[in-house]
């Protein structure tokens, strides 16, 4: 059971779930043309061959009874990895929220819902500090990026009107 | 040549070439916003200007991105144009170490010996050196699209098949879109967004920005900071003196830079990925190479600053821009009715030759404002973590969705960092996936035009032979046997020191 754990293990699932993903798409095409084809069919070759290889490996060793390089989820990792998870959701809210909200409102909030969450120590100082360096983060990218470059964000469709972007 | 010497000196030349650098520092610095778009934004700008200003101003702008994509890629391993990938191997490394201002002056004086040699090219050598250019077509590219692949053994890490997976898996994710034989949708999985393709800022955010962040948010219960840094008086001396102290290495760099900068389409990052490959190559010492070697920052900043004015030359001598931003100028110039190639030569010499000095100067004042800058700008490294993190993910988001104003990108690149940042567990190394993604659009494109013309005269002809394509299949194998016997002989002296130490 832990040499699922195991890196290479891992590491062939990945390679042929990748292969899989593209393989499927390449043997399902409708072109009979090979020049359509030939790049991405040695490319999956490739993936293929090195999958077998590392799934291999993983089985020489389990039938010479090799300890395995397992990937380690320590207690620290537990807490780290939800961390992760946190940010990268808030992250997700903004992506959905964004045409809602116009890009500079839902900017400035996932930046603050991030910086307050990630600061592990909420003295009234840091808490501050995750305030006052989106807005201004904020405010600067608006008119660098709006006023300068000209890059056409997202606008608030949620109340068109009442935001200026 | 005097002539448009006089012209570059001119005070207001000067001042609008100073203020091109300028803006180039600052959109550089951007991931997301390159040299491209750069100069394609200025453009209206210029037209208040006389022509020689005008280009000259571009020219400042493109050639100062060059050098300031390479900031982010050291102080947060996010390469502010895709030419700075390579620059980020060991620049990022370094600035760990807290060598951050060493890795930022280093990166600017390189950038100015490229950018010279570059310019000298241009000014002293662009008509022989473009008789080899013109002698590249479609098999020759290809086969320069897999010597640079060959790079994949110096990035793997501790495993070469993981390597590899990564830049096949890089191959694929350049596949998705358009093909380039008969036009046909691939790997879009249904999703009209994806005809358009994987977009390379947004794949290159997503491959190393993205993972950076979420790295970040793991560590900040560990360290506030992504290093240490204290400035240290003469560091830029200091710096300048380990740089020069390299001659080979730099002549090697900035000719190779120059020479891939002349070839239409290849461009500052595969001039970058070359020359960093070949610095690993013919280097004594490889162990320090991607852990925060120097000579990895020089070689890939060299090369893709020489690439920068070498890419003009085609386009002046033969009307061809060698790479996007050189398009954008060249565009510049017709829409005031210049048509660039031979006749401007002939019609109007100083101002080529005063575009040539201007990207020499350009260098100069890049060098001038950016070790001037350097100690502030590492200074980034000293924002908190639970800071940076978040204000990243906002700037790595406007990259991905500025660049073709399309949100989907954004989606890509949250996807790619997302997996980038699981199978870096398994041991995959990014460099890989993202040589892959910048290889992928030269070498398929090249392969199926080398198939077409192979249908008329068979494949052996088109691919094997002719002088260049004998000598690139031939470094591509050299490249791959000295990767496996330098492997060996590591492991070798790993298990010797090994036993030793027993």
């Amino acid at each position: 059971m832990q040499r699922l754990a195991d890196r290479d293990f891992l590491t062939s699932v990945v390679l042929l779930g990748v292969y899989g993903l593209f393989a499927y798409a390449i043997y399902t095409a409708t072109s009979t043309d090979v020049k359509d084809w030939i790049f991405p069919k040695l490319a999956t070759y490739v993936l293929l061959i090195i999958a077998f290889a590392f799934l291999s490996k993983v089985l020489f060793e389990a039938i010479l009874k090799r300890i395995p390089d397992i990937v380690e989820f320590t207690k620290d990792d537990q807490r780290a990895y939800l961390d992760v998870l946190v940010f990268f959701l808030i992250v997700l809210c903004y992506l959905f929220v964004m045409y809602g909200l116009g890009f500079w409102l839902s900017s400035f909030l996932m930046l603050i819902l991030t910086s307050t969450y990630l600061t592990i120590e909420k003295t009234t100082r840091n808490i501050r500090l995750a305030v006052i360096v989106p807005f201004a983060s904020c405010i600067v990218f608006y008119f660098v990026f709006l006023y300068f470059f000209y890059v056409p964000f997202p606008r608030a469709t949620w109340w068109m009107g009442l935001m200026p972007d | 040549m005097i002539e448009g010497l006089m012209q570059a000196l001119s005070p207001g030349y000067f001042f609008y070439l100073t203020l091109g650098v300028l803006i180039g520092m600052f959109v550089g610095t951007l991931p997301g916003l390159t040299a491209t778009m750069g100069t394609a934004l200025l453009v209206p700008f210029t037209f208040a200007l006389p022509t020689g200003e005008g280009i000259a101003m571009l020219g400042g702008l493109y050639v100062c991105a060059m050098f300031s994509d390479s900031i982010p890629a050291c102080l947060v391993n996010t390469p502010g144009t895709p030419a700075a990938m390579a620059t980020a191997f060991d620049g990022h490394p370094m600035v760990q170490q807290g060598r951050g201002q060493e890795a930022i002056v280093a990166s600017c004086f390189s950038s100015t010996i490229g950018t010279v040699f570059g310019a000298g090219c241009y000014l002293v050598l662009a008509w022989p050196l473009i008789e080899i250019a013109l002698k590249f077509g479609p098999p020759e590219f290809f086969w320069l699209g897999i010597f640079a692949l060959t790079i994949i053994g110096s990035l793997a890490g501790d495993s070469i098949l993981k390597g590899l997976a990564g830049g096949a898996i890089g191959l694929l994710i350049s596949c998705v879109g358009i093909s380039h034989g008969n036009e046909l949708a691939r790997f879009t999985f249904g999703v009209p967004e994806l005809r358009g393709g994987v977009s390379l800022v947004a794949g290159l955010i997503g491959i190393f920005a993205i993972p950076q962040v979420l790295s970040m948010v793991t560590e900040l219960r560990k360290k506030e900071f992504i290093a240490e840094y204290k400035p240290k008086g003469g560091e830029t001396f200091k710096t300048i003196r380990k740089v020069i102290a390299h001659p080979l290495h730099l002549l090697r760099s900035s000719a190779i830079g120059s020479f891939i900068g002349i070839l239409p389409g290849a461009g500052s990052p595969i001039a970058a990925i070359v020359s960093y490959n070949e610095a690993v190559r013919w280097s004594k010492d490889k162990s320090q190479y991607g852990k925060g070697d120097l000579r990895g920052v020089t070689a890939s900043e060299i090369a893709n600053n020489a690439a920068a004015p070498a890419a003009m030359i085609p386009l002046v001598t033969l009307g061809v821009p060698g790479s996007s931003p050189a398009a954008v100028i060249a565009g510049a110039l017709m829409l005031r009715g210049l048509n660039p190639g031979p006749e401007l030569f002939q019609s109007d010499g100083a101002l080529v030759y005063s575009f040539g000095w201007a990207l020499l100067f350009a260098g100069i004042v890049t060098f001038i404002l950016g070790s001037l800058f350097a100690p502030l700008l590492v200074k980034i490294i000293r924002i908190p973590l639970r800071l940076l993190a978040p204000l990243i993910m906002l700037l790595a988001t406007i990259g991905a969705y500025a660049i073709r104003n399309n949100i989907f990108d954004v989606y890509i690149m949250l996807g790619l960092g997302v997996f980038v940042f699981i199978v870096r567990r398994f041991g995959f190394h990014p460099g890989p996936i993202g040589l892959g993604l910048i290889l992928g659009p030269i070498i398929e494109p090249s392969l199926i035009q080398a198939l077409y013309i192979s249908d008329a005269v068979g494949i052996g002809k088109v691919f094997f032979t002719g002088t260049i394509n004998i000598t690139l299949i031939t470094l591509s194998i050299l490249s791959v046997l000295f990767v496996i016997w330098t492997r060996r002989r590591d492991k070798k002296l790993q298990a010797d020191g090994g036993e030793r130490s027993n």
